[in-house]
C-alpha cells in the first residue's frame, strides 16, 4: 500500500503532460503572437487559456510532427486572437498600431494614417471572412510569404494569392469611395 | 532589415527550432552575415525563447478541468500490479484468515504476545518508561503485563545483569512461576529502586508460559544468552521472543540502560 501511494506520488510529480512539453518548447512564441496583435496584458492572459484549452483538445493530432505543430500553434493562436479583438472590440485601437507600425498594409495610402483611414480598415477587418483576415494579418502584420503562408495554412499557393488580391480590391473600393 | 528582407518571425521560429532545411540554413545564416538588423532581431527571439517559463499554475489549473480523461493514472499499465498488490494486502487485513486461532490450534501467526509495562517514578512524576532508556540512582520502578489468552497460564519475571540472574516475582529460586489471570492487566506489587551507581546494561525478562515453570527451567531456556554478556539492542519498547525448544512460550526483554 505505500509503496503505491508512494508510487502515486512521485509519478504525478514527475511526469509533465503533454500540454506542458508543448509550451516548454513553444511557449515564447504563443505569447509573443498573443503579444503582437492583442497589445494589451489583460487579454494576452486570457488568450492564453483559451489556447490552451485548444491545445489540451487537439494535441494529440499533432504528435511527433514538428513541422506541423509549428503551423497548428500559430492557427489557434492568431484565430483566438483575433476572435478576442472581435469579442471585445478592440479593433480600432489594433488596427491603429497595426497602420503605424506597418504602413504597406494599405497600398493605396502609403502616406500619414488619418481617423478616416483607420475607421476603414477596422470596417474592412470586420467584413472578412476568418480565414481571409488571418491571410492578411500573416502577410502585413507578420511580414510572412506567400509559400509560408500556405504551407503553415496547409493550403494552396494560389488560394493565397486570390484572397490578397480581394482583399487589395475590397480595400481599394472602400478607400475610394466617396 | 528592410521589408525586401522578408525574414518572418514564422521563418525565424523555424530557424530557433531547427526546423529547416540545410538550404534554407545556409541561406538565412549568409544573409544575417550581411543584415545587421535582422541579426539583432534573431538574437532577441533567441532571447525571448531561452527566457521563456511555463505558467506550470496555469497549466496544471486548465489540466484538471479539461485535461483528457484517458491520461488517468489509472490506465497506465504499470499501477497495476502495484494496485493488485495494494488490494491482496486490504483483503488480508480485512478477512485476517489467522484471526483466532491459538498455539494448539491451526494457524501460523499464533497467540498474541503478552504485554509488559514498565512504570517509571522519577522526582516524583511517574510515566511509562522505554525499553534501552536511561535510569539512575533514586528511580523508581514498577512492573504490570498482560496477556491475552483463554488458557491457564503463568510468570516468571527474573533480573539480569553481567554477573548473575536474580528472580524478581516469585522472590525465591525455590518456587515455581506465577499463575496469572488471563485477559487482565496485573501490577505486580512493590517497587524497585536503582539505589546503586552501576554502569552498563540491565534486563528484566519476563517468561510466561502455560504451565508452572522452575527456576532452572526458566534459566536454562535463557542459557543462550546468559553465557556471555554483551550489550543487547535496545528495542523500542519489549523485545518479543519466541522460544522454539524452550517450555517459555514468550520471553519479553525490557533494558534498562544505567549510568550516565
Amino acid at each position: 500500500m505505500i509503496v503505491f501511494l508512494l508510487g502515486l506520488f512521485f509519478s504525478r510529480r514527475k511526469e509533465p503532460s503533454p500540454v506542458e512539453e508543448l509550451l516548454s518548447r513553444y511557449g515564447y512564441l504563443l505569447e509573443r503572437r498573443c503579444r503582437r496583435i492583442l497589445r494589451d496584458d489583460s487579454l494576452i492572459d486570457d488568450a492564453m487559456q483559451e489556447i490552451l484549452v485548444s491545445m489540451w483538445r487537439s494535441h494529440e493530432q499533432y504528435r511527433g510532427e514538428p513541422e506541423r505543430i509549428l503551423g497548428w500553434l500559430y492557427r489557434i493562436t492568431t484565430n483566438h486572437c483575433l476572435r478576442m479583438l472581435s469579442r471585445h472590440k478592440r479593433w480600432a485601437e489594433t488596427a491603429q498600431q497595426w497602420l503605424e507600425e506597418h504602413p504597406q498594409c494599405l497600398q493605396s495610402k502609403p502616406q500619414a494614417v488619418s481617423a478616416e483611414d483607420l475607421l476603414t480598415l477596422e470596417q474592412l477587418l470586420e467584413t472578412l471572412e476568418e480565414e481571409d483576415r488571418s491571410i492578411v494579418l500573416y502577410r502585413y502584420i507578420d511580414g510572412m510569404t506567400q509559400d509560408e503562408i500556405a504551407k503553415m495554412l496547409e493550403i494552396t499557393r494560389d488560394r493565397v494569392r486570390h484572397r490578397l488580391k480581394k482583399f487589395q480590391r475590397h480595400g481599394l473600393l472602400l478607400f475610394e469611395s466617396p | 532589415m528592410t521589408h525586401s528582407c522578408e525574414l518572418s518571425d514564422y521563418r525565424i521560429d523555424r530557424h530557433l527550432l531547427g526546423m529547416e532545411s540545410h538550404e534554407e540554413r545556409h541561406a538565412l545564416q549568409t544573409h544575417l552575415q550581411q543584415c545587421e538588423a535582422c541579426l539583432n532581431k534573431v538574437e532577441h527571439m533567441r532571447q525571448q525563447q531561452q527566457a521563456y517559463q511555463v505558467p506550470k499554475r496555469l497549466v496544471r489549473k486548465l489540466e484538471k478541468q479539461y485535461g483528457p480523461k484517458s491520461e488517468s493514472i489509472f490506465q497506465k499499465w504499470f499501477w497495476w500490479p502495484s494496485l493488485a498488490t495494494a488490494t491482496a494486502a486490504i483483503l488480508l487485513l480485512v478477512a485476517n484468515p489467522f484471526k483466532g486461532k491459538d498455539h494448539d490450534g491451526f494457524g501460523i501467526k499464533g497467540p498474541k504476545p503478552p504485554s509488559l509495562w514498565v512504570a517509571l517514578q522519577r522526582q516524583g512524576k511517574i510515566r511509562l518508561a522505554t525499553s534501552g532508556e536511561r535510569f539512575f540512582p533514586k528511580d523508581k520502578i514498577r512492573l504490570a503485563y498482560r496477556w491475552k489468552t483463554k488458557k491457564e497460564c503463568h510468570v516468571f519475571i527474573l533480573h539480569r545483569d553481567a554477573k548473575r540472574l536474580t528472580p524478581l516475582f516469585p522472590e525465591t529460586r525455590q518456587e515455581k512461576s506465577l499463575r496469572i489471570q488471563p485477559n487482565t492487566r496485573v501490577e505486580l506489587p512493590g517497587s524497585f529502586e536503582m539505589d546503586d551507581n552501576k554502569k552498563g546494561y540491565e534486563e528484566l525478562l519476563a517468561c510466561f508460559s502455560q504451565h508452572p515453570l522452575t527456576f532452572q527451567q526458566v534459566k536454562r531456556s535463557l542459557q543462550p544468552r546468559t553465557g556471555k554478556h554483551t550489550p543487547p539492542l535496545l528495542p523500542k519498547r519489549t523485545h518479543v521472543t519466541p522460544e522454539a525448544q524452550s517450555p517459555c512460550q514468550f520471553v519479553l526483554l525490557f533494558i534498562l540502560k544505567r549510568g550516565n
